[in-house]
């Protein structure tokens, strides 16, 4: 039933388009030039630090940053968030991140995807975008989505030199050249709602809390 | 109306398109004109009080005005000109719409009316009668006395007449 | 749900008297407009993005079949099925039939307006499932059993006071107690409740802002994450999309987020936005085992390359409700159907027709506020002008005052007789009314008189005045 529909569907397209079938050729090697091409639509100007522009953006959203020098102090400034908010010291964590990673006996670490009470997750990032203060994720298989959703902290390690201007950049990403992730996350800030009497409020359903570690190297 | 819909009107009407077109050509919102066109920068008019200005959405939206009925109120003596808080908003006359569903209109123009009221503006003006009328005709249901006047009436000097919805009292 | 759009007027009325109604439309509108303005002014390239998006809307429906079988294509490489519905009662078969194929009980819900359109939660529950919406504002209408009030905000017409009662009504089964009244335990609480429907349920239905052709994903923009749970986590994920939905490429959705968002919430982004492709790939650890695709006709195909084509474009922000002044004074109720204010008084016209819907093309002041504010600069107004002239033609109900514009056609053709006749009129108007300045009754103009006074004219016409005045002059 559903090929009769869509028969009928694309011939009614045509018919109202007052075209007599598909587009001809030509139309057609214009319509696929125009994908092919990657030059973006007007874009907000960009100016200054990006680096800068990332975390003024995701602090404007209640998120919180902290900037280490390096890989090896990830882990201490997993740690602090952890202390800071009075969290159990267990994460979940996705795979992939950039660099070995040496966790410290204090905390429970396994990697895996996020299950429903879970509280903490630390996964790595693609990219960051300083037009509006997104990271962008991929799905894969070390980096399961549901640690950017379900649990309760959300504690993304993001390199400062993958910081990119505009959205176009994000979710252009080298990385994601030829390959074809489930999904493609661009997340900005918490969970939030406005839903009760247009109050602002965080942890609807996703993370409560999104908490960045910039890394310098 | 005239300027921007009668050559839509009659787009397809051959007999009648030009002339409309022609017609439309030469038809202006009068602040507009005398701004615009002929370059007026100040009137010789005496008004002693505190207006506010009701900005017609077929003005703002359709025509353009906004800044030239203020340009030319400026120059008027002893007039004192306080903005709405909502000047974007409409007024609820719509044409038959304000008798088609009088209750929703009628919600609009008392929401204006309280917006003119917390300017403390004795006068309100407009340059648009439909509203004009609509928001008279709401200001004496609810018994205020704020002064009604089309913006010409003040710019040429003629407000010493009764405004709209006023009663005669020569 | 029934559909209430031939009783506009009274719902209209009792929307006006409704207090509480009131008190939350008073609340919802300067946030939704002034978050949108601060926004728009922090962006000096949002007219430029307007244009952008305008053109990219207007190319893809252009070639919406070919953008289309692309999407199709792409979506079929990533493992996923497409389905074609040319309406309502096909989506809903082919939906029902998905989920049965697949041994489900429970559905949960990311928000959908062409689910509503379909009524799609309808058809699922007569067949014995479970269904639950996750979007806060949906889960709040659905347990209210209602129809969204604004197509961002569904619940904008709810009081913290009524979501109080609902949630302590529908939550005792889940061991919830306790009457919460402030708005972080409600949302708190139903965070909880919610979390246990989205880890159990098999079948999980979305809705899509976007279809891009060019890696067939499907764009979710949600603020709370539920859309992302709703995809993820059930082992059947199917999305339902009108045939409108379809973009072509990634730089275009890049400009219609940046007009979305800002539109629709003030926002620069949503908190989540999300691209998805299919069903899990091998080694995946989370994500459904099957992907479906559902696209929806329901006449849209008809409306292309009409005069009411514009009204395709629409990415279904609501800038356009909450800038209009009739939907700010009855919400979105009175418009009887899935979707209100100046969006809904077209698209309801159009898809119900303007003999179901025969007040909405009409309760408008025509102010174009809304055009002002749109996105993608779709000609609301003209559109329902258009509608206007159908109805008008068509002489069926809603048409009012067709003889009293006849009368008038009469005189009005007749220079010389209309200028006899009104100034006629003035005079013994001006004479029966003595030195008074308004009329309180206006004969045929009995709605003016309800709220309003009459102003009563001078005396003389403008043309008398004028000739009066010249030769005084001259």
């Amino acid at each position: 039933m559903s090929k009769l529909a869509r028969t009928q569907i694309l011939e009614n397209i045509r018919t109202s388009l007052r075209r007599d079938g598909a587009v001809d050729t030509a139309t057609a090697n214009g319509l696929k030039a125009r994908s092919q091409s990657r030059a973006p639509h007007a874009q907000p100007l960009i100016e200054g630090s990006l680096v800068d522009r990332f975390i003024e953006k995701h602090e404007a959203l209640s998120g919180t940053v902290e900037r280490v020098g390096s890989w090896s102090e990830m882990p201490g400034a997993v740690m602090r968030f952890i202390a800071t908010h009075h969290l159990p010291p267990r994460v979940v964590i996705s795979g992939g991140f950039p660099r070995a990673v040496d966790w410290p006996p204090a905390i429970e670490v396994e990697q895996r995807e996020a299950r429903g009470d879970d509280s903490t997750s630390v996964t790595g990032s693609l990219a960051g975008i300083a037009e509006t203060g997104t990271l962008v994720m991929a799905s894969s298989k070390s980096t399961p989505v549901t640690l950017n959703y379900l649990p309760e902290f959300h504690i993304v390690v993001v390199p400062e030199k993958s910081i990119v201007a505009h959205l176009e950049e994000g979710l252009r990403h080298p990385s994601l050249k030829g390959s074809h992730p489930r999904a493609i996350s661009l997340i900005t800030g918490a969970s939030r709602t406005g839903d009760v009497e247009q109050t602002i409020l965080l942890g609807a359903h996703g993370p409560r809390h999104l908490h960045i570690i910039l890394v310098g190297d | 109306m005239i300027r921007i819909h009668y050559p839509k009107l009659f787009a397809t009407d051959s007999k009648w398109r030009a002339r409309a077109e022609a017609v439309a050509g030469r038809c202006y919102e009068l602040t507009s004109f005398l701004t615009d066109v002929l370059g007026v920068d100040t009137v010789s008019a005496r008004y002693e009080g505190s207006v506010t200005y009701h900005d017609s959405c077929s003005g703002l939206r359709e025509m353009g005005v906004r800044e030239q009925p203020r340009h030319l109120l400026k120059s008027v003596d002893g007039l004192e000109l306080r903005e709405l808080d909502e000047r974007d908003a409409c007024c609820g006359f719509g044409g038959a719409f304000s008798v088609k569903y009088p209750d929703i209109s009628g919600r609009l123009v008392s929401d204006k009316c309280a917006d003119i009221a917390s300017t403390q503006a004795d006068t309100v003006l407009g340059g648009d009668l439909g509203c004009l009328l609509n928001i008279a005709g709401r200001l004496r249901r609810e018994g205020k006395h704020t002064r009604v006047f089309h913006i010409a009436e003040v710019l040429a000097d003629m407000a010493d007449l009764p405004g709209v919805g006023e009663d005669d009292t020569s | 749900m029934k559909v209430t759009t031939q009783q506009f007027r009274e719902e209209a009325r009792k929307a006006l008297g409704d207090e509480i109604l009131q008190r939350a439309l008073a609340k919802a509108k300067p946030g939704f407009i002034n978050k949108r303005k601060k926004a728009v002014d922090a962006l000096p390239e949002f007219d430029a993005l307007r244009a952008d998006a305008r053109a990219i809307t207007e190319h893809a429906l252009a070639h919406l079949d070919y953008y289309l079988e692309r999407f199709e294509a792409n979506v079929v490489a990533n493992g996923g099925v497409v389905h074609w519905a040319r309406t309502a009662d096909e989506a809903n078969q082919i939906i029902l039939g998905i989920c049965e194929a697949a041994g489900a009980h429970s559905v949960i819900k990311g928000k959908s307006m062409i689910a509503e359109e379909m009524a799609l939660n309808e058809s699922l529950e007569g067949a014995g499932l479970e269904v639950v919406e996750t979007d806060l504002g949906e889960y709040i209408i659905q347990l209210a059993e209602e129809y969204p009030s604004h197509i961002i905000a569904p619940a904008a017409h709810k009081t913290r006071e009524q979501i109080t009662e609902l949630f302590y009504k529908h939550h005792r089964q889940y061991g919830k107690t306790k009457r919460q009244t402030e708005p972080k335990a409600l949302v708190d609480e139903a965070r909880s409740v919610l979390r246990d429907k989205f880890l159990n349920a098999d079948v999980g239905i979305t809705g899509a802002n976007f279809l891009v052709a060019e890696s067939g994903a499907n764009v979710l923009v949600t603020n709370e994450g539920n859309g992302d749970l709703t995809s993820t986590l059930p082992r059947v994920h199917i999305v339902t999309a009108a045939i409108d939905k379809v973009i072509p490429d990634l730089e275009d959705l890049s400009t219609l987020l940046r007009v979305l968002a800002r539109s629709a919430t003030g926002q620069e982004m949503s908190s989540y936005t999300t691209l998805y492709n299919g069903s899990r790939r091998p080694g995946d650890l989370d994500g459904p085992e099957e992907y479906h695709v559902v696209l929806l006709d329901n006449g849209r195909s008809a409306l292309l390359g009409s005069e009411f084509h514009e009204m395709l474009r629409c990415i279904r922000c609501g800038a356009c409700l909450n800038h209009c002044p009739v939907y700010g004074a009855i919400g979105g109720h009175a418009y009887g159907w899935v979707y209100p204010g100046p969006m809904g008084a077209v698209l309801t016209s159009l898809m119900l027709g303007t003999d179901e819907a025969p007040d909405l093309a009409n309760a408008c002041s025509l102010n174009g506020r809304c055009n002002e504010v749109c996105p993608l600069r779709i000609p609301l107004p003209r559109m329902l002008r258009d509608l206007r002239a159908i109805q008008f033609q068509q002489g069926g109900r809603g048409v009012r005052g067709k003889f009293a514009l006849q009368v008038w056609a009469f005189f009005a053709s007749r220079p010389n007789l209309y200028h006899a006749s009104t100034s006629l009129m003035v005079k013994v108007w001006r004479r029966l009314a003595g030195k008074r300045g308004v009329s309180t009754f206006a004969p045929f103009a009995g709605g003016w008189t309800a709220h309003r006074d009459l102003p009563v004219p001078e005396g003389k016409t403008f043309t008398q005045r004028w000739k009066r005045e010249r030769g005084r002059t001259q």
